[in-house]
C-alpha cells in the first residue's frame, strides 16, 4: 500500500480513478433517462394509469371536464345505498380540491349550467344488469361488478353525462353459478361494498384505469384495484379485507394530476387531449408517433416497458424495449 | 504498475462495452409518447356516404345493445361539424386470485368454433345500421389452426373475415372512432390468437361473446391479452408464446362434452 503513495502509484491510481469516473459516467448516466416515473403511473401498485378524453382503449375513455359540477341522481334502485355512494362521491370531493380536477360532485340539487354556458355535468347511479358486450342474445355479465356507461359527450370529447350501473348479475365467483350473489346482504361487508364500487368508478369518470395487472394489485393501494372472486362485498370468508378502497389514495390523485394538469382547472378544459397530438412529420405523408405499453413479464417476474415508434399508414415499425424491475410503490427501479 | 495498470484499464473498457451492449436503443427521434396506447386505431376507414354492403348489413347484426350509447344519437349527425370519439370503459372485473387457467382455456377452447393464429392484413370499418357504434371486418390471415371449424374447414395460409365491434371511420373529413373495452379494435400488421364463432350467413367470424374479450397478441416470443379481463392472462401481463401455444394446441384435442 505504500507504493500508492509514490509517484507512480499516484499516477496509477489517478489512471484507475479516471477510469473509474468515465465507467460511472458512462454506464449510469443513460440509465437516468428511461421513462421510470412515467412507468409508475402505469403498472402496479398504483397503477391507475391516465384514462384520456375520447376514446382509445384500453385507458382513455372519456372524463369530466376540470373545474366543472357534476349533478347526480341516485335512482330508486340505490336508494337504500344511498348514504354509501354519497360517502364515496364525499372523499372524491375532497380529494379533487388539490388533484387538479377541481371537479364537485353534487347530489343536493337539480343540473344546473355551468357559469361558462356549458350544459350540465349529470351522473346517474342505479341498478341493473350489465350484459356482455355485445352478445347476442343478450347474456347478462357474472364478471362485471360494475360498469360506467358513458352517455354523452362534450364537443372537446369530455364526458358531459354517464350512468354508472351496479350489476346485480355478479356472482361471488363468476365462473361458479352457485356461489351466490357478489353483492349479499347477510355478508359482512355489505356497508361498505357499494362505497367501494362508487369510489371506483368515479374514478373511471376522472380519466384513471383499472390498476394493473389485475392481478398484481396490491391491497387498498389504489380506488382502481377490483374485487375478488370468492370474496363478496370485498370481504373473503377468511375475514380479510379486499383489496378496494372507498375513496382516492395517494397514487390515484397524483394520477388524476396528470389527467388535469395546471392549467386545466376550473376552465373547463379536459385537461390531456389524445386528439390534439403535437406529432412531427415523418415523411411517410401523415404523423408517427411513439406508444408506449407497460406489462408484467410472467416467467421473468418482472414489469418491462414495450415503445413502439409507429407511422400511421407505413406500417413501419421500430421496436424498443425497456427493462424495469417490480416495485413496491410507485416507483421503479431498474433492472439491471 | 504499469502492466497492473493496463489490465485493469483493458477489464474496465470490457465491461464498459459490455453494459452499453446491454442498453436497450434508445428513438432517435423526438416524439409524442402515447401511453398505454397500443390498441390506437390509425387508419380510419373512409366512407363518406357508402352504404353498408350486403356482408356488412349482417355483421352489423352481430353486435347487439350499441343503439343505446351516446342516448341513442346517430354517429353521422355527430360528425357534420367536429370529430367524434366514443368510448366505454372496462366494467369492474373481479379478479380470481387463484385461477385454474387450463381450466378457462379448455372452456374458451370448446365455446370457439375455431381457434386461429392469425396476422391482420387489413380492415374495412363501418357504422351499424342503427348509427350508433362503428364496426370493423378485418381480414386475417391464417398462419396456423388451433381448433378448426367442423361446419366449414379452415385453410393454413388462406385469409378469413372477422367481425368485431368498434373500429375508426373517416366521414366527410370528419373522424368518427368508437371502442369498446371488452372488444378492443385490432391492429393491421398485428398477429393474434383469435377464439372466433363462425357466421354462417357470410362465411365470416366473430368474436366468442360469453364474458369478455380474451384475444391474445404476440409481441416477439410474448403472448399478451387484448382487454384488461381477468382471465387467461390479464390485461398487461405477457406470458411465454410458444408455451402457451403448446398448451393452448393440447388443450383443441381434449374432449368437450355434449
Amino acid at each position: 500500500m505504500k507504493n500508492l503513495f509514490s509517484r507512480e502509484g499516484r499516477r496509477v491510481s489517478a489512471w484507475v480513478i479516471s477510469y473509474l469516473l468515465f465507467f460511472a459516467t458512462l454506464t449510469l448516466a443513460p440509465h437516468s433517462t428511461h421513462i421510470v416515473d412515467e412507468t409508475c403511473a402505469q403498472s402496479t401498485p398504483c397503477a391507475t394509469g391516465v384514462a384520456k378524453p375520447g376514446v382509445t382503449p384500453p385507458n382513455q375513455t372519456a372524463h369530466f371536464p376540470a373545474g366543472f359540477t357534476v349533478y347526480v341522481t341516485i335512482d330508486p334502485t340505490m336508494q337504500p345505498y344511498a348514504a354509501q355512494v354519497k360517502a364515496a362521491l364525499d372523499n372524491w370531493n375532497t380529494a379533487n380540491q388539490t388533484n387538479g380536477s377541481n371537479i364537485f360532485y353534487d347530489y343536493n340539487n337539480a343540473p344546473q349550467n355551468e357559469p361558462n354556458g356549458s350544459a350540465a355535468a349529470t351522473l346517474l347511479v342505479t341498478q341493473g344488469v350489465v350484459n356482455v358486450a355485445g352478445s347476442s342474445p343478450p347474456t347478462p355479465s357474472t364478471q362485471i361488478a360494475a360498469q360506467t356507461q358513458p352517455q354523452r359527450t362534450y364537443a372537446d370529447g369530455t364526458l358531459q353525462s354517464a350512468t354508472v350501473v351496479i350489476n346485480t348479475a355478479t356472482l361471488a365467483s363468476p365462473n361458479n353459478p352457485s356461489s351466490g350473489p357478489y353483492y349479499d346482504p347477510t355478508l359482512p361487508g355489505f356497508d361498505t361494498i357499494f362505497e367501494k364500487q362508487m369510489a371506483h368508478e368515479t374514478g373511471h369518470m376522472e380519466g384513471l384505469t383499472d390498476a394493473v395487472p389485475i392481478n398484481q394489485q396490491q391491497s387498498g393501494a389504489s380506488a382502481m384495484n377490483n374485487g375478488t372472486a370468492g370474496c363478496p362485498n370485498d370481504v373473503c370468508p377468511t375475514g380479510r379485507s379486499g383489496d378496494m378502497t372507498t375513496g382516492p389514495t395517494p397514487c390515484d390523485n397524483s394520477v388524476v394530476n396528470q389527467v388535469y394538469p395546471p392549467g386545466s382547472g376550473g376552465a373547463g378544459g379536459g385537461g390531456i387531449n389524445p386528439f390534439n397530438d403535437d406529432l412531427n412529420s415523418d415523411g411517410c405523408g401523415t404523423d408517427s408517433y411513439i406508444e408506449e405499453y407497460d406489462y408484467y413479464d410472467n416467467e421473468g417476474g418482472y414489469c418491462q416497458s414495450f415503445t413502439e415508434v409507429r407511422d400511421d399508414y407505413c406500417f413501419g415499425s421500430v421496436y424498443n424495449e425497456n427493462f424495469f424491475d417490480m416495485g413496491t410503490d410507485c416507483s421503479y427501479p431498474e433492472l439491471d | 504498475m504499469s502492466k497492473i495498470a493496463l489490465c485493469l484499464g483493458v477489464l474496465l473498457l470490457l465491461g464498459f462495452i459490455v453494459v452499453q451492449a446491454r442498453r436497450p436503443l434508445q428513438p432517435t427521434t423526438k416524439l409524442r409518447i402515447q401511453k398505454g396506447d397500443s390498441h390506437k386505431i390509425v387508419d380510419p376507414t373512409v366512407i363518406d356516404d357508402a352504404e353498408l354492403t350486403g356482408r356488412q348489413k349482417e355483421h352489423s347484426r352481430l353486435f347487439k345493445g350499441f343503439d343505446k350509447f351516446n342516448d341513442g344519437r346517430k354517429l353521422k349527425d355527430m360528425a357534420t361539424t367536429q370529430d367524434v370519439h366514443l368510448g366505454i370503459p372496462p366494467g369492474s372485473y373481479l379478479k380470481d386470485p387463484n385461477p385454474d387457467v387450463t381450466a378457462y382455456l379448455q372452456k374458451k377452447v370448446c365455446e370457439a368454433d375455431a381457434v386461429v393464429i392469425g396476422d391482420v392484413t387489413a380492415k374495412e370499418a363501418q357504422i351499424i345500421e342503427e348509427g350508433t357504434f362503428v364496426f370493423t371486418d378485418y381480414t386475417i390471415n391464417v398462419d396456423q389452426i388451433i381448433k378448426d371449424n367442423p361446419k366449414a374447414s379452415l385453410t393454413a395460409n388462406s385469409p378469413i373475415i372477422v367481425s368485431r365491434i368498434g373500429g375508426a371511420v373517416l366521414y366527410h373529413n370528419h373522424l368518427i372512432e368508437t371502442i369498446h373495452s371488452e372488444e378492443l379494435p385490432l391492429r393491421v400488421g398485428r398477429k393474434y390468437v383469435l377464439f372466433l364463432s363462425y357466421v354462417h350467413k357470410t362465411g365470416a367470424y366473430t368474436n366468442v361473446r360469453k364474458d369478455y374479450d380474451y384475444t391474445l397478441f404476440f409481441l416477439n416470443d410474448k403472448l399478451l391479452q387484448v382487454s384488461e379481463g381477468p382471465l387467461p392472462l390479464g390485461g398487461h401481463v405477457a406470458t411465454d408464446a410458444t408455451k402457451f401455444v403448446n398448451n393452448l394446441t393440447t388443450l383443441a384435442t381434449g374432449h368437450c362434452g355434449n
